[in-house]
């Protein structure tokens, strides 16, 4: 049996498919007629293939529509992508990666309106009400995490604590004194708090944490139980990112059987990351997702690399949202350790710039037993890398590592190994070999 | 109780409606706004069937009345009141809503229509016994939607109820609109006067050449920065706030 709870928005989250899909083909149709005219991106892309919006006469029409990728986001740096002029915009975040150019995202008031409302949906799905007191622990800048959680605590009436990131001992001593019944952070992160606690000798019973809202980095059901054992709280997943809008994109309900997608703002389809074929409910593969109400940065089949299967059934809750599982990993080349999205390819220049050339490579990303995420660069050591005296390419190793540090925004361990152990053959040696498991809730 | 999906609709060449899709829910008073021009009468004029769309499904209490003649679909309960107010100029107040009733045969019964319409309209129970066309612009609007209120319709299509009347008029108009909604009617507003329109109804289309560009809540689209630069004016006066 399903746990009864209070929902935001009835009238949106409860809809019957039939109701759903005609509120998603009058929003998807407008939202192409608005970037067919305002993007030249889209406008060239639709003018390409032959495309009027006028010929999108149902939901099934949308697979027409070629896909739009990171790196088309990348290329129209910084504004190209924008539906709005600027004047418009009354907001702009990036995304965190790192890929030459990131992707700046806006949003007219109206879609942070909408933002904050379904930041609300979610937190509302797990139980916070106006009485909690939310402490938000992710970094307050230009990534959507912090402030897109923030407006929609305050959205529901609840006392939002912006705690941001680092200094583990005062998040703990807040945690503490201003009774937080609910931290939003990454599982690594609460885990880490969890070791603080234990150090610092307080018992989490003595708490008034009751729940975690945690998303921003792959993790699984060994995670949730260890973070729920450790701090005597329940928590819950929620995904977003910022290309799309920023968190409020999907969350878990009290039932925990998948995240509820916003399926009034966003459509959603699964595809083969292959062939880019769509698949059927229920398999898994690639997270496309195409914005159907924002207004400054809307986004078209967007490849989302994110890899997750869709759920149209029923929940117990009483939403008839569709549920994506939780994420299962990335399809393509990005790895995210400690919630930065690295793309490995940028590590190349970096060893060319410290040794004068590009050895072969290889990221490895596990984690500590303390579930933190640690990220290693296995470099072949070639004729160019040797030394013949170890003090010589320990510096070497340090700067290299620091010139990492400063770029992808993670510190790497940094290990010097054969060639043949790597194999420098891109085709057959993955550049990321991610050790952390993926298995996930409701896949 | 009304959807549209992917209407396409010509006026010989000329495509007018390139894939319209919108919706109005039962006791929903739903906006259409855009520039003249942008398809919101021929619209309506599709929906009611006085034009056939080539393309596309119109539902109307979940059944499909696309291509249906326009008799017929009044029958099913849609009232459509054009623009420019067709009253009969002379017949008296009380003749034109009772030729409004002719789909009833029971004299009591329409009797009893006229009355209510009449409490809605008190200015048409002192205009009884005039002729139509010596009421002032107002009060033939008035009449021309009591007049279609008289089979007391499942949907009401309202086509410019505000055009040509003095602001004062017209605020008057809208009053009476949005009592009607109050009451539990459904109505599919088309107006240019996008600020009042905006005032009274709960959800509202925004139309451009031809194609939806936007639908949303009508108190998110009243302080829409771009909507209030296109079609509410800057420092225009609120027609809809009392003087």
């Amino acid at each position: 049996m399903g746990i009864a709870m209070t929902i935001w928005d009835q009238s949106r989250e409860c809809m019957s498919r039939d109701q759903l899909e005609q509120l998603q083909l009058e929003r998807l149709q407008a939202t192409l007629n608005r970037v067919y005219r305002n993007v030249s991106f889209y406008k060239k892309t639709f003018d390409r293939i032959g495309f009027d919006p006028e010929d999108i006469d149902d939901l099934g029409a949308l697979s027409v529509l070629p896909f739009t990728s990171r790196k088309d986001l990348a290329a129209a740096y910084p504004y190209e992508m924008f539906a709005v002029p600027l004047r418009e915009v009354v907001r702009i975040h990036a995304s965190s990666g790192t890929l030459e150019n990131p992707s700046i995202v806006g949003y007219t008031a109206n879609d942070v309106r909408h933002w904050q409302d379904l930041v609300a949906r979610l937190l509302t799905a797990v139980g916070v009400t106006r009485d909690d007191v939310v402490q938000v622990a992710f970094n307050y800048g230009l990534f959507t995490g912090a402030f897109g959680l923030h407006y929609g605590i305050e959205r529901i009436g609840a006392s939002v604590v912006p705690a941001s990131v680092g200094n583990t001992r005062r998040q703990v001593s807040i945690l503490k004194d201003y009774r937080t019944t609910t931290l939003v952070c990454t599982p690594g992160y609460a885990l880490r708090i969890a070791q603080v606690l234990e150090r610092m000798g307080i018992d989490p019973k003595t708490l008034a944490l009751k729940r975690g809202i945690f998303g921003g980095e792959p993790w699984d059901e060994q995670m949730r139980t260890a973070v729920e054992q450790q701090l005597y709280i329940r928590v819950y997943d929620n995904y977003g990112l910022s290309e799309v809008m920023g968190p409020g994109v999907a969350g878990e309900c009290l039932n925990r059987q998948g995240l509820h997608l916003a399926e009034d703002h966003f459509i959603a389809e699964i595809v083969d990351p292959v062939t880019g074929q769509i698949l059927p409910d229920g398999s898994t593969g690639e997270l496309v997702l195409t914005t159907i109400t924002k207004e400054a940065f809307p986004v078209i089949r967007f490849r989302t690399g994110d890899l997750t299967s869709l759920d149209r059934t029923a929940c117990p809750c009483g939403r008839t949202l569709a549920r994506i599982a939780g994420i299962a990993g990335r399809c393509d080349d990005i790895v995210i350790v400690k919630g930065v999205n690295i793309h490995p390819v940028e590590v190349g220049p970096i060893l060319r710039e410290v040794t004068g050339t590009e050895p072969a490579y290889q990221l490895v990303v596990d984690r500590d037993d303390a579930y933190q995420d640690r990220l290693g660069i296995r470099i072949a050591v070639s004729e160019a890398l040797f030394f013949d005296k170890m003090e010589k390419q320990r510096v070497m190793v340090d700067r290299l590592r620091k010139k990492i540090r400063d770029t992808l925004g993670v510190t790497p361990d940094i290990y010097l190994v054969e060639a043949a152990s790597i194999g420098t053959d891109s085709e057959t040696a993955p550049r990321v070999v991610d050790k952390r498991t993926r298995g996930k809730p409701g896949a | 109780m009304l959807r549209l999906k992917s209407i396409h609709t010509y006026y010989g060449n000329i495509h007018v409606l390139k894939g319209i899709s919108l919706h109005v829910g039962p006791g929903e008073l739903v906006a259409l706004i855009g520039a003249n021009g942008a398809g919101k009468t021929t619209t309506l004029k599709t929906i009611s069937g006085l034009i056939r769309p080539t393309k596309g499904e119109i539902d109307f209490v979940g059944v499909p009345i696309r291509g249906m003649a326009p008799n017929k679909i009044v029958r099913k309960g849609l009232s459509h009141v054009p623009e420019g107010r067709q009253v009969f100029a002379k017949m008296t107040v009380w003749e034109n809503l009772e030729l409004g009733g002719y789909l009833e045969k029971n004299n009591a019964v329409v009797h009893e229509a006229i009355h209510r319409v009449e409490s809605l309209f008190p200015v048409l129970k002192k205009r009884r016994h005039q002729l139509a066309g010596t009421l002032s612009g107002g009060e033939q609007q008035m009449l021309a939607i009591g007049r279609a209120l008289m089979g007391w319709p499942k949907l009401l299509l309202l086509d410019e109820p505000s055009l040509g009347l003095a602001p004062i008029v017209a605020h008057t108009v809208f009053q009476s609109i949005a009592r009607l909604r109050d009451e539990g009617m459904t109505i599919l507003l088309v107006e240019q006067n996008a600020r009042a329109a905006l005032h009274i109804s709960d959800r509202a289309y925004i139309m451009e050449t031809g194609r939806m560009i936007m639908e949303g809540p009508s108190r998110e689209l009243l302080d829409h920065k771009q909507i209030k630069r296109a079609y509410l004016g800057k420092g225009y006066r609120e027609v809809w706030e009392s003087p």
